[in-house]
């Protein structure tokens, strides 16, 4: 290997072991005991690695709920963002009707909006959706679906950003494609989800990694919108952990790796698709 | 055209349109209408623009601005600059490339709560390891997220130069730059492979005809290689700009806004008058409507005059 050849690879030893770092000491400290996490000078590999603290973080806080919470929000939310997205998406790219350019572009226009001024609104929205969770047919009584599932599902239930993904990739199906088998007999929905789904699928696995991505450290929303560890997610779970424990610094970083290590081991499983949908998209679902 | 058609075809976009209709469109028209009210727990009365004429003259939103463009321009030159250097030299058909951006990338997946959480631990006044590695060359220990201090003053201080300019002219506090530092971190994968991407697509072929012609190496960087790429460049650099401007979780896990407010960025001011002081709502959503006024502001000026730099194709 040629010299120049040594130093590029030296500079990005480096670069890689101070962006790895922080994981490592994460670890590290979640393997302490306590005394030892707080030594000074600080020790770099645990003398007797202290397996037993991630069972002790699991138990200091509802973290097994916190975790079912996650998993069933982000999973629900991403399926039924897909389905509904490419629902649309379809029709959007296949069929003709009446105010599709508007109602497109409306569409559009919402990913232009900052999540920070939807908030305030949605939270409204949410306390006073009619008939629901107490509330009068005018919104008013009860608290709406304020500090359940459905909550931090359904604002998220479809995505403008899946829609336009979604949609340019149908425009690319040939419409002959589509015609032919309209000619033959197939519903819209049997070419649908039996031809052009199984194509999407590139797009479909974008979409819903990026979407569950989202959903799954997703913080500001689900802390405005529930109040009780039944129906709080994972990440207020820790965040509020973080604040009551604050000292316990041993079993802070074993709670902290416990909550990486899903989305950590999902990235490796398909980082080809994660870089790339980062590349094409250049978006966060 | 058919009726059966249209109606069928209403069907299908019916759930998407329903959900994005009532929680990402119409709580913009919303939003506007609860910014002109006294709005607490319930609905009171109507102020036209009187919560933003409060929020104006209110200190802490100039204060909250501040700490967004110090943000905003601690972040973006380090970050793409350094992401530049590194995707440039993975991209030099390097051994193991597919190893250093599965490392790189690692940080943008994780949980921004968690990481955070890492981060002051990291920074920890008392027993962090930062302090430590600063005293192995002799530096004092900082007090990182609790530090008001700006860092500039502090290093000034430590010289014995501080020449006592007014505030906010040293810039951030020492609290915002390990604010800052994170961002950048979590962010840099990110960074990289969109450069990655944007040098992917510039034909192999100009810049060998530019190396035959005889430029050097930096010649070619310089008057070829990032000329090609500034469609990508302006890309990173408006979606940092957005990002940078909502950044919430890491501020709220590491300072919750302190120390004296110094990492209260408008997004952080929102949560607070909206969610810790309750009575405050409508004075809340007219925050988030002059911070929606002042993004698109930003974004359409870095679009005109990028549009005038930009080389495309």
């Amino acid at each position: 290997m040629s010299r120049q050849r040594w130093l590029i690879h030296l500079v990005l030893v480096l670069v890689a072991i101070v962006v790895v770092f922080p994981f490592y000491w994460m670890i590290s400290t979640s393997l302490k005991t306590l005394q030892e996490a707080l030594r000074v000078p600080p020790v770099v590999f645990p003398t007797m690695p202290q397996l037993g603290n991630y069972p002790t973080a699991f138990r200091a806080a509802p973290f097994p709920r916190y975790f079912l919470n996650t998993a069933f929000v982000a999973g629900l939310t991403t399926l039924l963002s897909l389905l509904f997205s490419s629902l649309a998406a379809f029709a959007f790219a296949k069929m003709r009707f009446p105010g599709r350019q508007v109602l497109f572009l409306g569409m559009l226009a919402t990913l232009m909006v900052p999540f920070e001024v939807q908030l305030i609104p949605d939270f409204v929205i949410i306390r006073h959706l009619p008939l629901l969770g107490g509330n009068d047919v005018w919104g008013n009584g009860g608290k709406g679906l304020y500090d359940t599932y459905w909550a931090q599902i359904v604002p998220w239930a479809a995505s403008p950003f899946g829609v336009f993904l979604m949609r340019q990739f149908f425009l690319s199906l040939p419409n002959d494609f589509y015609e032919a088998a309209q000619l033959d007999g197939a519903t819209r929905f049997v070419f649908f989800s039996q031809v052009a789904l199984p194509l999407a699928r590139p797009a479909l696995i974008t979409a819903g990694l990026f979407g569950f991505l989202g959903s799954w450290n997703a913080l500001l929303w689900p802390l405005v919108v529930t109040s009780s560890p039944e129906v709080r997610p994972i990440q207020v779970g820790l965040a509020t952990f973080s604040t009551e424990q604050g000292t316990q610094y041993h079993l802070l970083m074993a709670a902290a790796t416990l909550v990486m290590l899903p989305v950590v081991v999902l990235y490796l499983v398909a980082q080809r698709q994660f870089t790339e949908g980062v590349a094409s998209s250049g978006l966060k679902g | 055209m058919r009726v059966g058609e249209t109606l069928i075809a209403y069907l299908w976009i019916a759930p998407a349109t329903l959900i994005i209709g009532v929680f990402h469109f119409l709580p913009v028209l919303y939003a506007i209408y609860i910014s002109t009210f006294r709005w607490g727990l319930v609905q009171g009365r109507f102020l036209g623009l009187g919560n933003y004429e409060q929020a104006l003259a209110d200190p802490e939103l100039w204060n909250a601005f501040l700490v967004s463009l110090y943000y905003v321009v601690g972040t973006i030159p380090v970050a793409l600059t350094s992401a530049f250097v590194v995707a440039y030299l993975l991209f030099q058909k390097i051994n193991f490339r597919d190893l250093y951006r599965t490392l790189l990338f690692l940080p943008y997946v994780t949980s921004t709560v968690a990481a955070a959480m890492v981060f002051s631990w990291v920074f920890h006044p008392q027993y962090g390891v930062a302090n430590y590695v600063l005293g192995l060359v002799g530096i004092a220990p900082q007090k990182w997220l609790l530090e008001s201090t700006p860092a500039l003053q502090l290093l000034l201080q430590a010289l014995h130069a501080d020449p006592g300019l007014p505030g906010w002219l040293y810039g951030p506090s020492l609290a915002l730059v390990v604010v800052i530092l994170f961002a950048i971190w979590h962010g840099f994968g990110f960074d990289v492979v969109i450069f990655l991407a944007g040098l992917s697509n510039i034909p192999r072929e100009v810049e060998e005809a530019a190396r035959i012609d005889g430029a050097g190496r930096w010649a070619v960087i310089r008057y070829v290689t990032l000329p090609l790429l500034s469609p990508t460049l302006l890309f990173l650099i408006v979606m940092a700009t957005i990002r940078s401007f909502q950044a919430f979780n890491q501020i709220y896990v590491m300072t919750n806004g302190g120390p004296l407010n110094t990492t209260r960025n408008v997004v952080m001011l929102i949560f607070q008058n909206f969610y810790q002081r309750t009575e405050r709502v409508g004075y809340a959503a007219a925050i988030a409507m002059i911070l929606f006024g002042v993004i698109l502001v930003i974004t359409v000026l870095q679009l005109r005059i990028g549009d005038r730099r930009v080389h495309y194709g």
